[in-house]
């Protein structure tokens, strides 16, 4: 029998990874399949996360596996109290210095593994990416290329009139 | 055969057969023929540019975290949208950066242009765009609006308060901006009519106020007819002719600012104060109550606000009109209290602080006291009470004093473990108050040495000391002052005077020794240089050592007598003024308030 604090999790790749339990229960999925699993020595597939991905979100959990759970204060809408705390940590800045390929594959690994705030995180330091930035900057940041037809441009012209109505 | 290949090669067939129909039969064509093939290729480009952009990485985000993203880009600072109290021509609105976000690609737009609550925070001064935003992009969610008044003033333009209307039982939050070029004291009245059942966030406010000359009569308003059941927030900057006559059962929040010159009179302002009995932040800016009101004015039973957390009276409030105020509320202990206040003197005797119940338990106590500022921070374990105030120009040095022989009377000094002490005041003074501190664990002292002691006697270092050393007989004497000291730290401070060293060792050595013999020494002693000239130091051949070089030979036989003994250098802060806790975050959780209008302490 091995050691009931820590778990196997086996990437998509087949990449094993041996972890702390209280590590990885701050996915909810992750947490949901122990409670079902119970006392077992099974490996976790986690098939949608490759290793290179799925050692960046352990190496997220570990470094916040003693943050205090968030508490959303009332407020007019439910989300405000998550947004106005997410602030993004010299740590956490750091982690996400990474190319945008695996920048993207950790939030969309951590929407799965349902890794709330990595998630939040995540969203946080794309929208600083963005923030301050005209369509066609973001589109260079992005690699994306104009879509619109011209009709459809027309009316976006139309709009940025409003925008500078100020 | 490669399948990829296959399409691309499919494609390119099609493009060269396109091509060669063109070149073939373009002199056949009608404009309307071209115009509308032009039309059918753009269509496929822009089918094949959403084709690559679906490939791209941060299109493979789902939308909801897509959705996440632009919140986040568009609700700068929090989703929550605040407003500055002080609204000028370049209001933060919310709108631009959402249109970027949908001028970028189809699907951002389309997944965008979902999403209702995106939408819901609208600057309203062009009809069109609050049709096309209010009426169409937010619908059915709930919506925030900015109206400035003066746009639709100065355009003409009553459809868009007429849509206004019809969509008000979608308002969640109003940010009314109003003031013309002509005196006006109250918003288009249209706008605080409105039905808004689920209004929670109201703010009006008066751009650039012009003083006024005569008092502006101020009534109860019934608004919104009757209903602002929900209203978490309110701010009314300044208070116009009109404070709501609603009840405000649900307000947490309440910021008035007294800018203008009312006839409000303290029972008034109590009366409204009633109507919103769950307040757990109350700020009142510039508060100043022209008219005293007579024991009968005020309020028979005071008004219990037992959920408050802060209640600040900024921006140079008057102290007499704050502490009227404060003596007729019911305020849990651990309420923070912060008075910005003028007219800080002894003359008028409400200017001598009641024991409010946020000071009631005060354990640590700092007061800095120059010639015209005085700033006092006391705590307790949960409470806090700020004061930030300064004389008018024409007072005098007295009235501080005075102000001090009151402390024991405004807070319970017996009771504190902690007292941090800067004031310019002669040592009897200072020696007054250490007579209260039995508790007293930790003393810091800044010493004035400029200050003239009474009939020129010793100085306050040396006066200090001395009646820290006095014992009070018996048997088992103990110090008369301060017998649980444990920490003393000293600074005394004076750019141009003549330190007297010798004399201050003399006493401090004095001191500790005498504090060992009535048995409760001093345990850590910092003493920290005066900023004086070189030239002046009375030490024999010592020409041009650094003082921390002098001073450390020169007091290291006070270690003999303590456990610790720290020499600070001259430069360092060795007393450092406590800055104001707060959760800025929760007092603006609506809105954001001037720097001016914050408490800032030294």
């Amino acid at each position: 029998m091995g050691d009931s604090n820590r778990l196997t999790l086996v990437a998509s790749d087949g990449g094993k990874f041996v972890v702390d339990k209280e590590v990885v229960q701050m996915s909810v999925l992750l947490k949901n399949m122990i409670e079902d699993l119970g006392e077992t020595d099974e490996s976790i597939p986690i098939p949608n996360v490759t290793s290179p991905v799925l050692t960046k979100v352990i190496e997220f959990c570990e470094n916040h596996r003693t943050d205090a759970a968030r508490t959303d204060g009332p407020n007019v809408d439910g989300d405000d109290a998550r947004m106005r705390t997410a602030v993004v940590s010299d740590w956490d800045r750091q982690f996400f210095d990474v190319d945008q390929d695996l920048m993207f594959e950790i939030i969309v690994a951590a929407n799965y593994l349902d890794i709330k705030s990595l998630v939040d995180v995540g969203c946080k330091v794309v929208a600083d990416m963005i923030k301050g930035k005209s369509p066609q900057e973001i589109r260079d940041l992005f690699d994306i290329v104009n879509d619109f037809s011209p009709e459809e441009e027309a009316a976006l012209r139309k709009e940025n009139e409003w925008a500078n109505d100020r | 055969m490669d399948i990829r290949n296959s399409y691309e090669d499919d494609i390119a067939d099609l493009v060269d057969q396109a091509h060669r129909i063109l070149d073939a039969h373009q002199d056949a064509m009608s404009l309307s023929s071209l115009r509308s093939s032009f039309k059918k290729v753009n269509g496929l480009k822009a089918t094949l540019a959403e084709r690559i952009n679906s490939r791209m990485l941060v299109n493979g985000l789902p939308n909801e975290l897509l959705i996440e993203v632009f919140k986040y880009v568009a609700f700068e600072g929090g989703s929550c949208p605040t407003l500055s109290l002080n609204v000028g021509d370049n209001a933060k609105v919310q709108t631009r950066p959402l249109l970027s976000l949908t001028h970028v690609c189809r699907r951002w737009r389309r997944t965008a242009l979902a999403y209702p609550l995106l939408w819901r925070r609208i600057d309203c001064h062009n009809l069109e765009q609050f049709r096309e935003f209010a009426v169409q992009r937010s619908y059915p969610g709930p919506i925030s609006l900015f109206i400035d008044v003066r746009r639709i003033h100065d355009s003409g333009d009553t459809d868009a308060l007429r849509l206004i209307l019809e969509h008000s039982d979608r308002l969640y939050r109003l940010d009314i901006a109003y003031g013309l070029e002509t005196r006006e004291h109250v918003p288009h009245s249209g706008l605080l009519d409105l039905q808004c059942p689920d209004l929670e966030c109201l703010t009006v406010n008066r751009c650039s106020p012009a003083a006024v000359q005569s008092p502006i009569p101020v009534s109860r308003k019934s608004l919104f007819c009757g209903g602002l059941s929900r209203l978490r927030a309110l701010a009314i900057a300044p208070i116009p002719d009109w404070l709501p006559a609603n009840p405000l059962p649900a307000l947490t929040h309440l910021y008035l600012s007294f800018y203008w010159y009312t006839d409000l009179r303290t029972s008034f302002i109590l009366s409204f104060l009633r109507s919103a009995p769950a307040l757990e932040m109350l700020q009142l800016s510039r508060f100043l109550m022209p008219r005293a009101d007579g024991p009968e004015d005020l309020a028979s039973t005071p008004v219990p606000l037992s959920r408050l957390k802060y209640i600040l009276f900024s921006r140079s409030s008057d102290l007499e009109s704050a502490l009227a105020v404060l003596s007729q509320l019911v305020i849990p202990e651990s309420a923070r209290t912060y008075l910005d206040c003028i007219n800080i003197h002894s003359e008028a005797p409400s200017s001598v602080l009641p024991l409010l119940p946020p000071t009631a338990n005060t354990r640590t106590l700092t007061v800095y006291i120059n010639h015209t500022a005085l700033e006092l921070v006391a705590e307790g374990r949960d409470s806090g009470f700020w004061l930030s105030g300064w004389e008018s120009p024409d007072s005098n040095q007295d009235r501080f004093t005075t102000w001090l022989t009151h402390l024991p009377v405004m807070f319970p000094l017996s009771r504190l473990s902690y007292l941090q002490l800067q004031l310019e005041q002669p040592g009897s003074v200072i020696v007054q108050i250490l007579r209260e501190t039995v508790s007293l664990t930790t003393l810091e002292l800044g010493i004035a040495l400029f200050i003239e002691e009474p009939d020129g006697g010793e100085d306050s270092l040396v006066q200090i000391c001395r009646a820290l050393s006095e014992g009070s007989g018996g048997t088992e004497p103990l110090p008369h002052l301060c017998p649980e000291l444990r920490v003393l730290t000293i600074r005394p401070y004076s750019s141009d005077s003549k330190p007297v060293y010798t004399r201050w060792r003399e006493a401090i050595h004095s001191m500790l020794c005498a504090r060992i013999r009535l048995r409760r020494p001093i345990h850590r002693l910092a003493m920290q240089p005066v900023d004086f000239r070189r030239a002046y130091l009375e030490i024999e051949g010592k020409q041009e050592p650094s003082v921390e070089e002098v001073l450390a030979d020169y007091y290291a036989s006070l270690a003999d007598h303590v456990h610790e003994l720290v020499l600070p250098c001259s430069r360092e802060e060795s007393i450092v003024f406590p800055r104001p806790r707060a959760d800025w975050d929760e007092v603006e959780r609506y809105w954001t308030i001037h720097d001016d209008d914050r408490p800032e302490l030294l």
